[in-house]
């Protein structure tokens, strides 16, 4: 390479890591950039929101350096810190890497940069224990090891009645009672045939006299974690089980993730976490160690395991220091206790058992999941679908628009049905897919997103923004009525009886509605949905996920590319709501999915920068000399709904690369994609009909469509 | 926004609101679109329209001669009525401008031709 190259490459990096700084500043005015060696290194261009994380950090530093003390990779930002023990340690790290070596997956090396400081530590704590978990290495011994581990053969199929055994995730045997996971909780009249296999009598004694747990345990969960599997957080259900859950690791060690979510209370004096997050730490369990989880660790924290295929653990080279270790199979056995009777924690906030008496015992079936998601008020409900439907829904409007041109038929067949004259109303229009098709009847559609009902309206098509739960009509004025893909977004069952309640309120009477929601059953039998059979490569992490179809995302997870999804779970508001990981199954009702926003092609793209001077706030941003941003919505600036967002500008300087041109502008510069989180609550079988029979409405069609639940309904009177 | 749309919004949706209809329409900007005559068709949706609260906004958009106050009977019949109608209804556009509420006067604004009728957290 030329002088003059490297020269000129050198002037690009310094111009990079002067614009990462900007942003450090702008953001955390409190750090300041060392032009000396310290023992901190901004890392300006690699963070959450760049699909870098802990691992392939770690990877990149340990590979040229060592001495690596701890990470910090902030939520929403495309940077992040790492601090060594050392400066002379971050030194040889930053010589060698900034400017030189990229992340894996990454186009660009990474820009660094010495700091002074760094910001207090959101991300979880290592080597700490929540209250109440112990881990008791060497509980047994490698010969009892190789013995439990072969105990279970996962070739056969499982005797027992219930399908699910095996899970897509990771494979499962119940041994003692059965844990349904459709309920999250056991039913405690129906053991199994098959009691506690009588291998494993010594282990049962040794726990009871090593006062692990006060008598003999009668359940048991043997779990098999192939690299790239886990299990997504959650507290064992308070009323099923006793006070004391006991996990015995084989073959891998691996990191189990614990988060406080248990909601304030005496504890919280005691638990550290920045304000506003739960804590979060990270314990690792090594092969042949019992965990026992009591007290709050039991109740409190949730407990899970992120399906990756590295772990980030303490280095055992150094006396302080992080490595990368790669997951095995590992075999858990989880002993549990059958609880008789109710909880009596109080907590109402993680327990089921907190009054069960008022709740209605009906049906099996209809019991509900009692994992750590709980009911939010309607106003925390208002506050998750603001961040998590309306906000995102803006922000995707054109992408979103481009992946959704195919009309599912059935509903089309319901469109063009209806007789000529007919006034049709479509709640939730989107981009005005279902509008347009019958040219006899007159057509008006609605939606939260401005940016949407502008595509809507290019179209030729009559809309305006609105919430499905106040519909601007009048009552009795339309003949036919469609909601798709919408009440699914609504995050109480009461806002959702509430919405089809407007639906109803607006159609004449015998006028009919359509709806259609996502069904929490994604498999039909053997039959898998659309969204299933997207995931060509089968389970779930152990491969990377690619983009076979537009109709979804890829990459479902902002972590990395490498197909390794983290399982995490979020808060929002007073609730915490699991990642859905894209075209697997789905895990529970309520859960945020991601949506991966694709870059606009060069040629069409807007200067984002440009558009927030208008005030429109969709990306930060302002005229000044700024880097890239890639804020995610998680928490992302005000978006009003009423902004004049501009319109195609004419002969505008771009602010970034000033190139000019005609219609719209061209920015030079390529963004990393932002990931963001919709909230779906998916309907189970005959959900979407116990809401249609609370209301004056006759069914007259109840049926399943590609992974959908859906209704046609008739107004009564 | 059609005047046809206009027919049947309502600003109902806010709490102490009883029937919010009709909204009054304070136009900024108006356009005409040409869009194919149906008699038919027009014919079809008289009934389902509140006649005095077309009038009124055809009122507020400038079009009041257009039609007569009351709805005569026989306008199956009346070829010019309908064709006015059909131009009222459907080629006369609002751009931008607002809605009124007529109980509390809150304006809902309307621009590229899309109302907001977007409510207030404490307006429900």
């Amino acid at each position: 390479m030329s002088m003059e190259n490297c020269r000129r490459d050198w002037n690009k990096v310094k111009k990079k890591i002067s614009r990462c700084i900007a942003i450090l500043q702008r953001d955390l005015p409190d750090i300041h950039i060392s032009e000396y060696p310290t023992k901190h290194i901004f890392i300006g261009n690699a963070g959450l929101t760049t699909n870098a994380d802990e691992s392939s950090l770690v990877e990149l530093i340990t590979s040229v350096g060592c001495g690596l003390e701890a990470l910090t990779l902030l939520p929403g930002k495309q940077y992040s810190f790492a601090s060594f023990t050392s400066h002379d340690q971050a030194r040889t790290v930053l010589v060698a890497a900034h400017g030189h070596l990229g992340v894996q997956g990454s186009t660009s090396p990474v820009y660094m940069a010495y700091v002074d400081k760094v910001p207090m530590d959101p991300s979880p704590i290592k080597f700490r224990f929540p209250p109440g978990l112990s881990v008791l290495e060497d509980f047994v011994s490698p010969k009892e090891e190789l013995l439990l581990m072969n105990l279970v053969d996962w070739g056969a199929s499982p005797s027992t009645a219930a399908q699910g055994s095996v899970l897509k995730h990771r494979q499962v045997r119940h041994f003692g009672y059965e844990f349904q996971y459709s309920t999250n909780c056991v039913d405690k009249r129906q053991p199994l045939a098959q009691g506690m296999p009588p291998a494993i009598d010594f282990l049962l004694r040794r726990i009871v006299d090593r006062g692990c747990m006060p008598s003999l345990p009668d359940q048991l969960t043997v779990n098999r974690y192939l690299p790239g599997q886990g299990i997504p957080p959650h507290v064992d259900t308070h009323s099923s089980f006793t006070d004391e859950l006991l996990s015995l690791s084989l073959g891998g060690g691996v990191n189990m993730d614990f988060r406080y979510v248990g909601g304030g209370g005496s504890n919280s004096s005691t638990i550290e976490g920045s304000k506003d997050k739960p804590p979060h730490y990270v314990v690792y369990l090594p092969p042949r160690s019992l965990s026992v989880m009591t007290g709050p660790a039991r109740y409190e924290w949730s407990h899970g395991i992120c399906p990756r295929m590295t772990d980030v653990v303490a280095s055992r080279n150094s006396i302080t220091g992080l490595q990368l270790l790669p997951r095995q199979e590992r075999i858990s056995f989880t002993f549990r206790k059958i609880r008789h009777g109710e909880c009596s924690c109080q907590n109402a906030r993680v327990c089921d058992s907190h009054g069960k008496e008022q709740k209605n015992s009906s049906k099996d079936e209809s019991k509900r999941s009692t994992s750590p998601y709980e009911l939010p008020s309607d106003r925390s409900a208002a506050r998750i679908e603001r961040e998590h439907v309306l906000q995102v829904y803006d922000q995707i409007a054109e992408h979103f628009s481009v992946t959704r041109h195919k009309p599912w038929p059935q509903v089309l067949e319901f469109v063009l049905s209806l007789p000529r004259g007919s006034l049709l109303l479509d709640v939730g229009c989107g981009n005005g897919k279902y509008m347009g098709h019958n040219k006899q009847v007159f057509q008006v559609g609605c939606d939260t997103s401005f940016e949407l009902m502008k595509i809507c309206n290019n179209q030729g098509f009559e809309v305006l923004t609105s919430n499905c739960l106040q519909l601007p009509y009048r009552d009795y004025v339309f003949d036919a009525a469609v909601c798709i893909a919408v009440i699914h977004h609504l995050a109480t069952e009461k806002r959702r009886l509430a919405a089809v309640r407007e639906m109803v309120r607006v159609l004449n009477v015998g006028g009919q509605g359509l709806i259609y929601v996502w069904a929490m059953e994604q498999r039909r039998g053997e039959k898998k949905s659309t969204y299933l059979k997207q995931n060509k490569e089968g389970s779930v992490g152990a491969e990377m996920i690619k983009d076979q179809n537009i109709e979804e995302k890829p990459s479902p997870n902002y972590h990395h590319d490498r197909g390794v999804q983290k399982n995490e779970v979020v808060r929002s508001g007073a609730t915490s709501l699991p990642v859905h990981v894209n075209r697997t199954e789905f895990m529970q009702q309520d859960m945020l999915v991601p949506w991966k926003l694709k870059p606009p092609k060069k040629n069409e793209s807007r200067c984002e920068r440009r558009r927030c001077d208008r005030g429109c706030g969709v990306v930060h941003g302002s005229r000044s000399n700024r880097s890239q941003s890639s804020e995610s919505t998680v928490d992302s600036p005000q978006i009003t709904n009423n902004c004049d967002v501009l319109p195609s500008q004419e002969n505008v300087r771009c602010d970034n690369c000033h190139s000019k041109s005609r219609k719209k502008m061209v920015c030079a510069e390529s963004r990393p994609d932002q990931v963001f989180h919709r909230y779906y609550h998916v309907f189970k079988q005959g959900e979407l009909e116990s809401l249609c029979s609370q209301l004056n409405v006759k069914v007259i069609k109840s049926y399943y469509d590609e992974g959908n639940w859906c209704i046609i309904f008739q107004k009564s009177s | 926004m059609k005047l046809m749309t206009h027919n049947m919004l309502t600003s109902k949706g806010m709490k102490n609101v009883k029937e919010g209809f009709p909204l009054k329409i304070q136009a900024e900007e108006m356009r005409n679109v040409d869009i194919d005559y149906d008699r038919d068709f027009i014919t079809r949706m008289i009934p389902k329209l509140d006649w005095k609260a077309l009038v009124f906004a055809a009122q507020c958009v400038g079009h009041k001669e257009d039609l007569p106050d009351t709805l005569p009977e026989g306008y199956e019949n009346d070829n010019e009525l309908l064709k006015r109608l059909h131009h009222v209804l459907l080629e006369v556009e609002v751009v931008s401008g607002c809605l009124e509420c007529p109980e509390t006067q809150r304006k809902f604004p309307i621009s590229n031709g899309i109302p907001n009728m977007l409510l207030n957290e404490d307006e429900v």
